[in-house]
């Protein structure tokens, strides 16, 4: 049994432009992060004072213990690919001239994990499981995370 | 980063943070266009929110209540069979207490977003709205806010509801703050 709309006074459609310009910070452990990517070229870590649980990306608060986490460490290679897709368009939809693997990667004692391009491996050999470390942009950064890749370690 | 400021929670950012480099920023421009059709679930979910009813959606195959409604069941792969009218009152499955608005400006005192668990709909089947009521200050929000807590809808009048989820001012402890 379907059910349509019968009458347009039912249709409820908005019609909008979002003037969504942004300007995003990172707070403070993002921060933290992209100025040790920058200047140091690894991945950091924050970990619970409490619990010891260890956040990638790093945050400010220890979502279980609620407390503040100041400690940062660099995660240990190699993080390996827990789930990956290739894409085969642009953000734009245009189509691309190589597909790109994108890759979430997570580090063993780690919790949580980082989204970035699967580089220097053939979109028909990527495998969960595989191994990799980050290659990390810092002659030209961005401070984004376009300065972060995965290659096979 | 600038030093922080004291009289308002958080850690403040001046302008001149970013042009001079004390803060790192991404910066982006998207062309955002969107024409959004409420379809038929949410159209008649946002009827029901004018008329001060909040309408679920039961599927006999699962036996799930689902609230916002869908029109098809993700559990027993079918469309779902009727709707239901369901009670004004719920729990709060989790909660937040917000000193900022959702343009980034500061607030003197918090806003409290929450997701209401609706009572009659299944476990973890939650709208996310406010809570009101529940104090002025973060202390007096912590101590009266508690996940679980059992919470009623505060409707705006009859005479001024649009169809929108706004229809709901907020969502207050039963029998008052």
């Amino acid at each position: 049994m379907h059910e349509y709309l019968t009458r347009s006074d039912q249709l409820r459609q908005v019609h909008g432009d979002w003037q969504v310009h942004y300007r995003y910070t990172y707070g403070v452990a993002g921060e933290r992060f992209f100025r040790e990517l920058k200047d140091h070229g690894h991945l950091v870590a924050s970990t619970c004072p409490k619990t010891g649980k260890r956040y990638l990306p790093p945050s400010l608060y220890c979502e279980d213990t609620f407390v503040e986490m100041t400690e940062y460490s660099p995660v240990q290679s190699p993080g390996t690919v827990q789930s990956f897709t290739v894409l085969h368009d642009s953000l734009e939809n245009e189509p691309l001239a190589e597909p790109i693997v994108v890759a979430f990667v997570e580090f063993d004692g780690v919790s949580g994990g980082l989204l970035a391009p699967l580089r220097d491996v053939k979109p028909d050999q990527v495998k969960i499981g595989l191994k990799v470390k980050p290659a990390i942009d810092t002659k030209q950064p961005t401070n984004s995370m376009v300065d972060l890749a995965w290659v096979p370690a | 980063m600038s030093a922080m400021n004291t009289e308002l929670r958080g850690t403040s950012l001046r302008e001149a943070d970013i042009r001079e480099g004390r803060a790192l920023v991404t910066e982006w421009h998207p062309k955002a266009l969107y024409k959004f059709d409420a379809g038929i679930a949410v159209g008649q979910f946002l009827d029901g929110l004018k008329e001060g009813k909040l309408l679920g959606r039961k599927c006999n195959a699962s036996g799930r209540v689902v609230i916002p409604p869908r029109m098809f069941c993700e559990i027993s792969f079918q469309r779902s069979d009727e709707w239901v009218q369901l009670a004004n009152t719920g729990t709060v499955n989790t909660f937040s207490v917000s000193f900022v608005n959702w343009d980034a400006s500061r607030r003197e005192t918090p806003q409290v977003p929450a997701v209401v668990d609706i009572d009659g709909t299944n476990p973890n089947m939650g709208i996310l709205h406010l809570l009101g009521e529940v104090g002025e200050t973060l202390d007096e929000v912590l101590q009266r806010v508690k996940v679980g807590m059992a919470v009623e809808a505060v409707w705006k009048p009859a005479e001024q509801r649009e169809g929108a989820i706004t229809d709901i001012l907020y969502f207050r402890p039963v029998g008052g703050g």
